[in-house]
């Protein structure tokens, strides 16, 4: 088989039986890997019913054709039902993991069931064993790393989870290669839950590549594409992604302090100039990557990777705080105990914001750099008032009587961008199938940045159209699997080509893209089942009520009823957000 | 969407690479990326004919090369030795400059033999007559047309792409309508993405002479799925020839032309701004 | 005020400079900045034509100068630019 290795196992951790997964060439071809393909899975094994901690749950990593291949194809996609949002997520994770996984002998791994004691897998040739783990049980993620590659191998590609996921922190992360992470949505907290520590994988196999001159092709041409533009070959690597800040900042939608003001007065001494300039040592890069946007760093006392754009944003401005120290230390510490940075800065500020209101007495206030680490530390053991920032923002907000204050849609918080700066960003938090993130349609490319086009970002003119299309490329770059960074260099017809040069299959442009609109669909029926539907596609009342007075985006309002509607008519859904019969035909749902 | 695939796209790009101080390294990478990207051909000078053919070997990839370039205003015996030289060399396709003096003199009788005598001379390789649009009136443009297909030529081309502007889509339609579907028109000069290529491929041109090949290549592909807001029309000034006249670098006559057509034309109202 | 972000802070030696702008169009002013701010930085946000490149921010007084006149936009005295070359993150 060209692509695939063409082995995805299924083990149940409850009774240690392992049984071979046979997906047949139409799936395959219908939904290719990654995301796709473990979403495809997930909601064929489990149901929208499922409890996210239930010993029924599916946790499925899954790689896809590409990976082990191009560049940026070292990624792997994490698949399951979330136990902060209860929607369907995937999370995706960078370093090289995927593509030792692969080496490994498989393109996927389920994991059902619970282990009556803490274990860790070794995957290798094809097999996977179980191993006992209680030795590991407490370690942070990178002595878990260390101490499981001392075990079985220096060469060993290890993801893990650190004491937030043993502790089921709604939003914990599942870690690898040192510092990647697999962030959103708690996909850490579902392994805690399963008593599954660590996965190790080891390997010598190689990934069959159909036409081996047409991609030696699209190789070097990626190379090219990706040196020439002055994102992907400039910008990410000097820079980091933390070149947004004064971007943003600029324009006027730099969430500061809870959201509530747009502009923050010390967004310089928190940007991508700021690090390069002071706690950086070098960059960093993934499997394969000639991109390295990653930041190796010090402090005066530590060291580790990042922050990047999100965490400097989230420990940042978010909480009023511009001591990037503390930033950044903050963000060692997500890395060591495995916890998602975007969400557990949001709940920081969400607190802070709640005890100014008076809704809560834990007595957080804004810019207290000082405690940071603290606060992160204590979530991942439930100390404190840790106990109670566990809980994520939604449900803080609410036990406390303002769930307005959470700034979160379907559950998950959202990111770097205040949607009142760019309306479609605002469609796209509201309509994305795992909650609010920006990933799903990077709506700041064409509304900031200016890439491919430059579009008003005030205008709610075509965005509809724009953000359907932007979910469906990252369904499928997300499925291949490769780094979405990519997309600022290539589109969907050099995608297209790099299928078929590795799988041998005949994509076209146009089925690629109907490949993203049936992943994304199939998420989106999940969610129906789950109960989401059209009241869920929204946002925090404060973007609907509430002005900014200063900075280039003040005096506006999301206007998401002007979209929505168009939304669900260019995805062929009904008013309520649930696809159409024709629309499920058209795309063998 | 749009309906036109990479296949089609490639087909018709003269990947093209004429500056004075390009060296040997730069050619190379020219045709490397053509064979790569499966371009139609490569437009380079006559001094690289030969070596541009030798590093195309084996592939569909075919050299063009220009004569008479970038001024058109040689003798008709020199660009014809020109023509016939790099058809000698490897050259499939001949890109001539008309002599423009002469077109404005309206003397049509020796600009037809002009390109008459680099057709003789290129035979079996095919000729473009680049019209250098930037110094003429659309007049001249449709002369100029006229007297290319007398003459024998197979394509009209817009531009050298080192005069004062390039392509824009009033000229290639001009053209276009001109010449009629059987003669191929070749738009050229400041084509810098998708966007500008397929406005001109719209209205009608067949061949792209294009330096940017590659990123009109992948844009195709960024803009193919992407909604109409994305490909609206500019304000219309923004891809008007008139807008560019520019006194320092026309002659004074054709620059009075086209700032007469600016001044008469229906979107001066809304649109005014961009003038004193 | 001309403000200089990101990249373009290799090519001069001040993060910020005043230039004299009352009335000048926006390229215009970077012609003058780029002499006054002693760097070449031009061609980090325009291309050989000299027209934007996709992804070149430019704003003036917080807005895009896209959605205004371009690189035609007028500037007037205490107009406040900020320059951006191509970026991008997630």
């Amino acid at each position: 088989m060209n692509g695939w290795m063409g082995k995805i196992v299924k083990l149940d951790l409850g009774t240690g039986v392992q049984e071979i997964v046979e997906v047949g060439d139409e799936t395959r071809r219908r939904y290719i890997g990654g995301r796709g393909l473990g979403v495809k899975l997930y909601a064929d094994l489990c149901s929208a019913a499922t409890d996210p901690f239930a010993d029924g749950n599916a946790l499925i990593f899954m790689t896809g054709p590409l990976t082990g291949t191009l560049m940026t194809s070292g990624r792997y996609q994490v698949v399951s039902r979330s136990p902060l949002t209860g929607t369907i997520c995937d999370s995706s994770s960078g370093g090289t993991f995927g593509a030792v996984l692969k080496a490994a002998g498989l393109d996927g791994l389920i994991v059902t069931g619970r282990a009556p004691t803490p274990v860790y897998l070794s995957v290798h040739d094809g097999e996977v064993d179980v191993r006992d783990a209680s030795a590991l049980w407490g370690l942070d993620t990178q002595q878990t790393q260390k101490a499981v590659q001392a075990e079985l191998s220096a060469k060993a590609s290890v993801a893990c989870i650190g004491p937030a996921g043993e502790n089921r922190i709604l939003f914990a992360a599942i870690m690898n290669d040192k510092d990647r992470a697999a962030g959103r949505g708690g996909m850490g907290a579902i392994m805690g839950a399963k008593n599954l520590k660590a996965i190790a994988a080891s390997g010598g196999a190689s990934v069959a590549i159909a036409d081996p001159a047409g991609y030696k092709d699209v190789a070097s041409r990626l190379d090219r594409m990706v040196d020439k533009n002055p994102v992907t070959g400039k910008s990410l690597q000097v820079l980091g992604t933390s070149v947004l800040v004064n971007i943003i900042n600029a324009h006027g939608m730099f969430p500061t302090e809870n959201f509530r003001r747009g502009v923050f007065n010390d967004a310089e001494g928190t940007s991508g100039e700021k690090i390069a300039e002071s706690l950086l040592q070098r960059q960093s890069a993934c499997y394969k990557c000639p991109i390295g946007c990653g930041r190796t760093t010090r402090t005066k006392d530590m060291s580790g990777e990042g922050p990047e754009y999100e965490t400097v944003w989230a420990f940042g401005a978010h909480l009023g705080i511009s001591d990037l120290t503390a930033i950044t230390e903050a963000n060692y510490a997500c890395n060591e105990l495995g916890l998602d940075t975007i969400t557990m800065g949001s709940t920081i500020g969400c607190a802070m914001e709640l005890c100014e209101t008076g809704a809560w007495t834990a007595g957080l206030r804004w810019g207290e750099a000082g405690k940071l680490r603290e606060w992160v530390t204590d979530t991942a053991y439930r100390r404190g008032i840790g106990a109670d920032l566990a809980l994520g923002s939604k449900r803080l907000a609410a036990r406390c009587g303002r769930p307005d204050l959470a700034m979160q849609v379907k559950g998950m918080e959202l990111p770097a961008y205040d949607p009142r700066g760019a309306q479609g960003m605002a469609l796209s938090y509201a309509t994305s199938n795992r909650g609010g993130c920006h990933m799903r349609a990077y709506m700041i490319a064409p509304e900031i940045l200016g890439h491919p086009v430059f579009l008003d970002r005030f205008s709610t003119a075509g965005k509809a159209e724009l953000v359907a299309l932007f979910q469906d490329v990252s369904a499928v770059v997300d499925s291949a699997v490769l780094c979405r960074f990519l997309q600022f260099a290539v589109g969907i017809s050099s995608f297209a080509e790099m299928l078929r040069t590795v799988i041998g299959l005949d994509f076209s442009d146009e089925e690629l893209m109907t490949t993203g609109r049936r992943i994304y669909t199939l998420e989106r029926l999940f969610n129906n089942r789950a109960g989401f539907g059209r009241g869920d596609d929204t946002l925090p009342p404060r973007f609907f009520n509430e002005e900014f007075q200063t900075g280039s985006s003040r005096h506006r309002r999301v206007r998401l009823d002007e979209m929505l509607d168009d939304y669900y008519a260019v995805r062929g859904w009904d008013k309520s957000g649930a696809p159409l019969p024709r629309t499920l035909a058209e795309l063998g749902l | 969407m749009i309906d036109l695939d990479r296949a089609t796209l490639v087909k018709m790009i003269d990947h093209t690479e004429l500056n004075a101080h390009s060296g040997e390294k730069k050619i190379a990478n020219l045709c490397s990326e053509a064979r790569s990207f499966g371009f139609y051909a490569v437009c380079i000078n006559g001094g690289y004919t030969r070596y541009a053919k030798e590093q195309l070997e084996g592939s569909a990839v075919l050299v063009c090369t220009v004569a008479g370039f970038p001024l058109g205003a040689g003798t008709s015996s020199a660009k014809a030795f020109e023509a016939a030289e790099a058809v000698r060399n490897g050259s499939a396709e001949v890109d001539m400059v008309v002599n423009v003096g002469a077109l404005r003199d309206k003397k049509h009788d020796f600009v037809r033999a002009d390109i008459r005598a680099v057709v003789e001379a290129s035979r079996p390789a095919l000729v473009k007559v680049i019209l250098e649009t930037c110094y003429l009136t659309d007049e001249e443009i449709v002369a100029g047309c006229k007297l290319a297909v007398e003459g024998g030529a197979k394509f009209v081309k817009t531009s050298t792409g080192f005069g004062p502007f390039g392509a824009f889509p009033d000229h290639v339609r001009l053209m276009r309508q001109t010449v009629g579907p059987d003669i191929g028109v070749k738009a050229s000069g400041g084509i810098r993405n998708f966007k500008d290529a397929w406005r001109l491929i719209q209205a009608g041109a067949s061949r792209l002479g294009l330096s940017s090949s590659v990123g009109v290549v992948e844009g195709l592909s960024l803009y193919k799925f992407a909604p109409a807001a994305w490909l609206e029309e500019e304000i219309p000034c923004h891809i008007c020839p008139a807008r560019f006249a520019n006194l320092d670098k026309q002659p004074k006559a054709v620059y009075a032309y086209y700032k007469k057509k600016c001044l008469a034309c229906p979107n001066l109202e809304t649109y005014n701004r961009y003038y004193e | 005020m001309v403000k200089f972000y990101g990249l373009l802070r290799r090519h001069v030696p001040k993060a910020a400079v005043e230039i004299a702008a009352d009335g000048l169009t926006v390229l215009a002013l970077l012609r003058k900045a780029e002499e006054e701010a002693g760097g070449a930085f031009l061609d980090e946000l325009l291309d050989r034509e000299r027209g934007l490149l996709t992804g070149t921010i430019i704003l003036v007084n917080g807005e895009n100068i896209r959605l205004g006149q371009g690189l035609e936009t007028r500037v007037g005295a205490g107009d406040r630019v900020d320059l951006f070359s191509p970026a991008g993150g997630g």
